[in-house]
Parts: structure tokens; C-alpha cells; sequence
């Protein structure tokens, strides 16, 4: 896509909500936070631990995602798990163990892992 | 198996502390009995933040939260809200109680943190340009150029009371009108991204998670002082944040959203990055601008101020990343919106780095006004390893200490400043029994001494002077005096130093000295560290008593300086001991006094 003009961007918008609509209604994501804070405490292992059993799992309707710094600095690797039908939750401390949980109990079988779950430490400003 | 409803129970200290683990059980008992096993997973938190309002139990997908629970309340929790539907709101979080004396838009959340200039970190892949606009990313940039004036924006920052980020709280609106008013072909706007505070990464979070958020600021700056180049200044120890910086650059410019004719209009504007090269001096703004410039990072006096003559002599607007950060949100909700929060002298919120002996560490964003006593005890999940609070240092080596009696103090400007602290940048350090107040002082001179350019003596001298005597007292030669002396060298550093460095150097000193002078007076005339941090004043002893001879101490002493028998008391030789600590760490029999 090239330069947009306003035309051009607010078509862009528009198109990108109903994609994010469409992507929470459809999609299996896997979010993992990957600042400084993540990487240092071996977000990158985590990473790597989803990736092995997803695949073991052969699951192909799984995505992992990109994001940065959540706040919960003091429970990092911190990966936030969106399954259709399931309430978001965010998981911290995740061990390459840990990881693998998620994917076979949340992500497969529907249940939550015990003992990881933290807390969205602000209601989103954009949408209240 | 999809459940109907998910029951998370909080696990966090002060919640295992009210027995969470039997109302966890209590709970996964009510369910079975009451038949609805299938419907209701029981399972335990990490973590939910309820501090005092725990043991807590959050039911999903509904996000009601019961708080002070027990097993007797989970009874009508089962049969009305599991089995029936009904949300018990006797149980349900009182966010009055909790939000009493701060000023929010909504009022029906739990949660004590707002996050403004944090809005997207965490929910978005920054570096991805389309997940900033989903988020209504560069949607203020949009409305500025098509429907505002550059005074409009002026107007609307004045509405909302924005202070400046970085630590002197100025106004910002006032800062972009005397850059607007001063007439030139050329100007600049810059951002301040060097944060040097130790222990301050709040700059980092918000350019590593929402790089686009600066840009798009930065452009509405730009739009209405009348200038079409930026910089961002970062300090080179931020590879990552600078990694998302350029990826984000050229996103915006293949999208026209940076470059010519932004969206069309008569309006252009580029910017590019300018690495620091760690000194801490150049976060000041005149250093920040000579090093840009090419030259030593050294100030210069003001007048003139930056929106006069500024970068290359020009006028510059300079700003630090978390004032930018609000530009866009108060752009779109508006002045009155962002002055409704927080504070009458001190509107919107601050993120904080909250470090040191807390359970939950992190980046906390609160509106202004929330009390130090819910940012340590409630969202920092109170003092680790059941310590007691002695301290928190704010604003870093700007900045003082704050102790016990002020916990219920409403973090802003002013009522910091009234207590001998600063805001500063974010930088909140907490400190427990452990920790001595004079060698706290010390650290954060030595910090300042080192990254003193040397331009003025006030600043070159005093602060090295200060730093001597400090150094004479934690080693127990310091005299009455030193005392008096290190008040009158804070006081000429203060007057007359030419920039912020070394006027407020001084600040962790006189700080303590107000709150701790007790410790002060403990060094110099008993020669006594009560903390235990001072090395030459503490010495460790074995308790003959209580000692088993197990010789694990002896083991672990890197010195060898503890001798004696197997399975009879041993000895520490003191004119060996290098009081590193280890024996008294090691003793699983509390036979080794520290003192």
C-alpha cells in the first residue's frame, strides 16, 4: 500500500477493525511479550516451547503474536492466550513447561492452567 | 470441553496469607456437591492484586470480582451466580471505597492502574503499523491537520493541564506556544528518550511497545510550532527500542504518514534518531542539544530556553517520551477528558517504575493523586520476604526519600515537592530495614559525581567534596561537623550550579538527612550501621550458645576466617572477615549475629 490520502486512510481503519473483529471470532492466538523485560527473562524459550507443540500437536488454525512490555514485569515470560469461545487470560511466569500447558490444556482441551493467571491491570481507555 | 463459567482464585502472598488455599478447596467442594463440576472450572491465580480487599475470587467471562471471601461466602456464590446466574453483588468489589479521593471519568473497574500513556503496550505487535491504526493510531494526526489550527492544539493542551513528563512538570502547552511564537524559517522538535535514572525504564517500555505513538505526537508537535524536522535523542543502551524506532520510521513514511504532504495537506514533516553515548548529563535538555550538535554533552545557561534558541540555534520544542505519549489520546478525547482525571495542579496519570524490595515489581501507570501507600501496598503487593517498610525513593538522583509517616501522601508535583522529593521521571525505589539510608545517599552521589561533566564548580567540586565526607562516614571516621558541612556544600550546589545535574545532587543527602538523621548521628558518634550495609562498621559474631559446629559457615566463608571443631562452637577471626556475609546468611541455626 502506498501513501495514503484521508480517503485512502480511512478506509484502512475501517478494514482493519473488521479484520481484528473477524481474528478474535475465528483465530487462535497466542501472544507473547517480547520487550526487554520478556527477553531477558526467557520469553524466547517460551516462544520455542509453543512453536514444538503446536506443531507436535499439529494444530494449523494457531497464531503466535508479537507484543511488548504489559506491565507485569515481576511475573514475565508473559504469553496472553485469545481461544474463541474462551475468556482472554494472561499467563506469567511461563517456563517452557508452562508454555507447553497452554497449548495442550487451554488450547486443546479448553481448560485454563491452575496457578499462572494474572490480572489485566487496567481497564483499555480506547474502549471504555 | 468449553466451561460455563471459569473461577480464578487468587494466589498472591497477602491472599495465601487469609487461607486462599482453603477457599479453594472450599470452593472446588460447593461445586462438586452442588453438581455443576462440568459447568465451573475451579482453579487458582497467580495473582489479582486484591492486597487488602483479599482472599479474592474473579469469575470469567462475567470479570466480577468477589473480594473477602470465605468458605461460608462461596456457598451463596455456587447456588445463586453458578447455578443461577445471579451476581451476588454484596460480594462484588466497592470501587468507591477504593477510588475515593481521585478523580476518574468511570468509576465502576477495580483495578487502581490507568493506563493512558501505556494504552497499547502489551496489546499491540508494535511493529506492526496496522495494529497502531486499529487502535485509532494517527486518527489525532488525521483530525489535526484536516480540522484543527496549531492554536487550536495549543488550546486543547491547555485544557487538559499537561504537565511535562520528565521531571520539572512545566506546562506543556506553554512550551509549544513560546516555540510557536518564535519567528523562523527553521525549527525543530525533539524528544528526550536518553532516561538515565537508575532504575528507571518507563521511556523504554513505551518506545519498545508503542513506537508509532511518539511519531504521530511528534508530527502534531511539529504541525503546530511551525516545524517540519525531528529528532528523537535515545540512549544507545536501548538497541531494541531503537530497532522498533526505525522499523516504525519507515512504516510511517511508506504509508505518507511521515514525509510530504501529510495526508494531503500543505503540512510535512520527517525525523530521524540521534544516539546518546551514556552520559547521564545529556538528558538535560541544553546537553542533550549540544550533543546532538556534535559537540562535548555540556549545558549552557538559560536564557535563552530552547523555544527560543534551541538546536542549531533554531527554536526547539523538546519534550520527553511520556509527555508525547498523552499527545494523541488528548487530541481525541479531548482536554477536558484528560483534565478530569488525576489532579486539580497535576492532571492525567504517571507511570512509575516500581523496583526495589516489592513482591510485584513492574511498570505501574496511576492516575495522579493515587496515594504511595496503594502503589507500594496494593498494586506492589506490599514488601518482600515480610520486611518492613522503611523508605521510597522517588525521582532518582534528583530526587529523596519518602518514610512511613507520609504512605498516604497523593503522588503529584506538588505535594512531592512539599516533602523535599521530586516527581522526577518515574523512578520509584523501595527500601526495607535492610537497606542504609546513608548508603543510599552515597550511591546516588557517586552516580552524579561520575557523570558530572565539570563545566561548573559548584557541581565538579561539591558534589566530590560531598561524596568524601559521605565516604569518611560509612567508613566510621566521620566527625560532628560533617554534618553541617555536607548542608552548606548542598545549599551552594543547589544556588549555584548551572544546570539540573548538579542542582539537585544534592537532593538524595539533604533528603535523608531530614528523615534519617538518627542514622547519620548512629555512624559518627557509635560508629554503628543499623541496616548492616556499611561494611567497616558492621561485624558478624558466632553465638557460642546456639552454635552447633556444623561447619557450614567455614565452608562458605570465601576468607577462611572461621575456625573451630566439628560438633563444637566456632569462631570467626575478625581480623580476617571481609564482612561479606555469607556465614550469617548460611546458619540455619540463627547463630551468627550481624551488628
Amino acid at each position: 500500500m502506498g501513501k495514503l490520502d484521508v480517503k485512502d486512510f480511512d478506509a484502512l481503519r475501517v478494514k482493519v477493525k473488521e479484520d481484528k473483529v473477524a481474528e478474535k471470532e475465528n483465530k487462535i492466538i497466542l501472544k507473547v511479550g517480547l520487550g526487554t523485560c520478556g527477553l531477558a527473562a526467557g520469553a524466547q524459550a517460551a516462544i520455542d516451547a509453543l512453536k514444538t507443540e503446536i506443531a507436535k500437536e499439529q494444530l494449523d488454525n494457531v497464531e503466535i503474536q508479537r507484543t511488548s512490555c504489559l506491565g507485569l514485569c515481576y511475573c514475565e515470560p508473559n504469553i496472553e492466550v485469545f481461544v474463541p469461545g474462551m475468556p482472554n487470560v494472561i499467563y506469567g511466569n511461563v517456563t517452557p513447561e508452562v508454555a507447553r500447558k497452554i497449548v495442550v490444556k487451554h488450547v486443546v482441551n479448553k481448560k485454563l492452567v491452575s496457578g499462572y493467571i494474572f490480572d489485566q491491570l487496567s481497564p483499555d481507555i480506547m474502549n471504555v | 470441553m468449553q466451561y460455563k463459567y471459569y473461577a480464578i482464585v487468587c494466589s498472591c502472598e497477602a491472599c495465601k496469607e487469609k487461607n486462599s488455599e482453603d477457599l479453594f478447596l472450599s470452593l472446588v467442594h460447593e461445586i462438586e456437591a452442588a453438581g455443576l463440576k462440568d459447568q465451573v472450572q475451579v482453579i487458582k491465580g497467580g495473582s489479582f492484586g486484591l492486597a487488602e480487599e483479599g482472599p479474592g475470587i474473579k469469575v470469567l467471562p462475567d470479570e466480577i470480582v468477589y473480594t473477602q471471601m470465605s468458605a461460608d461466602k462461596v456457598k451463596k456464590v455456587v447456588h445463586e451466580h453458578f447455578a443461577k446466574g445471579n451476581i451476588v453483588e454484596e460480594y462484588m468489589f466497592d470501587t468507591k471505597k477504593s477510588l475515593a479521593n481521585v478523580q476518574i471519568p468511570q468509576k465502576d473497574f477495580y483495578q487502581k492502574q490507568l493506563r493512558i500513556v501505556l494504552r497499547n503496550c502489551g496489546l499491540i505487535d508494535p511493529e506492526k503499523i496496522d495494529d497502531y491504526i486499529e487502535r485509532d493510531g494517527y486518527l489525532a494526526l488525521k483530525k489535526v491537520l484536516t480540522e484543527m489550527e496549531p492554536q487550536d492544539v495549543i488550546d486543547e493542551l491547555q485544557k487538559s493541564g499537561l504537565r511535562g513528563r520528565g521531571g520539572a512538570g512545566f506546562p506543556t502547552w506553554l512550551k509549544w506556544k513560546f516555540a510557536r511564537g518564535s519567528e523562523n524559517e527553521t525549527k525543530y522538535v525533539v524528544c528526550n528518550a536518553d532516561e538515565g535514572d537508575p532504575g528507571a525504564y518507563m521511556d523504554r517500555s513505551t518506545l519498545e511497545g508503542d513506537p508509532h505513538s511518539i511519531l504521530e505526537a511528534m508530527a502534531i508537535c511539529g504541525y503546530t510550532i511551525g516545524a517540519t524536522k525531528g529528532c528523537i535523542y535515545i540512549r544507545a543502551e536501548y538497541p531494541l527500542a531503537i530497532e522498533r524506532l526505525n522499523i516504525a520510521i519507515k512504516q510511517a513514511k511508506e504509508y505518507g504518514l511521515l514525509g510530504e504532504n501529510i495526508f494531503g495537506s500543505d503540512f510535512s514533516f520527517d525525523l530521524e534518531l540521534r544516539l546518546g553515548a551514556g552520559a547521564f548529563v545529556c538528558g538535560e535538555e541544553t546537553a542533550l542539544i549540544a550533543s546532538i550538535e556534535g559537540d562535548r554533552g555540556m549545558p549552557r545557561p538559560r536564557p535563552p530556553f530552547p523555544a527560543v534558541k534551541g538546536l542549531f540555534g533554531k527554536p526547539t520544542n523538546i519534550n520527553n517520551v511520556e509527555t508525547y505519549a498523552n499527545i494523541p489520546v488528548i487530541m481525541l478525547k479531548g482536554g477536558d477528558w484528560y483534565k478530569s482525571i488525576g489532579t486539580e495542579n497535576s492532571p492525567g496519570t504517571k507511570v512509575f517504575a516500581l523496583t526495589g524490595k516489592v513482591n510485584h515489581c513492574g511498570l505501574v501507570e496511576v492516575p495522579m493523586g493515587t496515594t504511595l501507600r496503594d502503589v507500594i501496598f496494593n498494586i506492589g503487593g506490599g514488601i518482600a520476604n515480610g520486611k518492613k517498610f522503611k523508605a521510597a525513593q522517588t525521582g532518582g538522583p534528583s530526587g529523596g526519600v519518602i518514610p512511613p509517616e507520609f504512605l498516604d501522601t497523593p503522588i503529584d508535583y506538588d505535594h512531592l515537592g512539599k516533602l523535599g522529593s521530586i516527581m522526577g521521571s518515574g523512578g520509584l525505589i523501595v527500601m526495607d530495614e535492610d537497606d542504609c539510608m546513608v548508603d543510599v545517599s552515597k550511591f546516588y552521589l557517586q552516580f552524579s559525581v561520575d557523570e558530572s561533566c565539570g563545566k561548573c564548580s559548584p557541581c565538579r567540586i561539591g558534589g566530590k567534596q560531598m561524596l568524601d565526607i559521605l565516604g569518611k562516614i560509612t567508613k566510621g571516621n566521620g566527625v560532628m561537623e560533617d554534618i553541617d558541612r555536607l548542608q552548606r556544600i548542598a545549599e551552594a550546589m543547589q544556588k549555584a550550579s548551572l544546570c539540573g545535574l548538579g542542582q539537585t545532587a544534592s537532593n538524595p543527602v539533604v533528603s535523608t538527612l531530614k528523615y534519617f538523621e538518627q542514622e547519620y548521628l548512629d555512624h559518627i558518634q557509635d560508629k554503628k550501621c543499623v541496616a548492616g550495609k556499611c561494611r567497616a562498621l558492621v561485624s558478624f559474631e558466632i553465638n557460642a550458645d546456639k552454635c552447633i559446629g556444623c561447619g557450614i559457615c567455614a565452608k562458605r566463608c570465601p576468607a577462611d576466617a572461621i575456625v573451630g571443631e566439628k560438633r563444637k562452637p566456632h569462631e570467626i577471626i575478625q581480623a580476617q572477615c571481609v564482612k561479606c556475609g555469607e556465614c550469617y546468611n548460611a546458619c540455619k541455626f540463627d547463630a551468627i549475629t550481624k551488628g
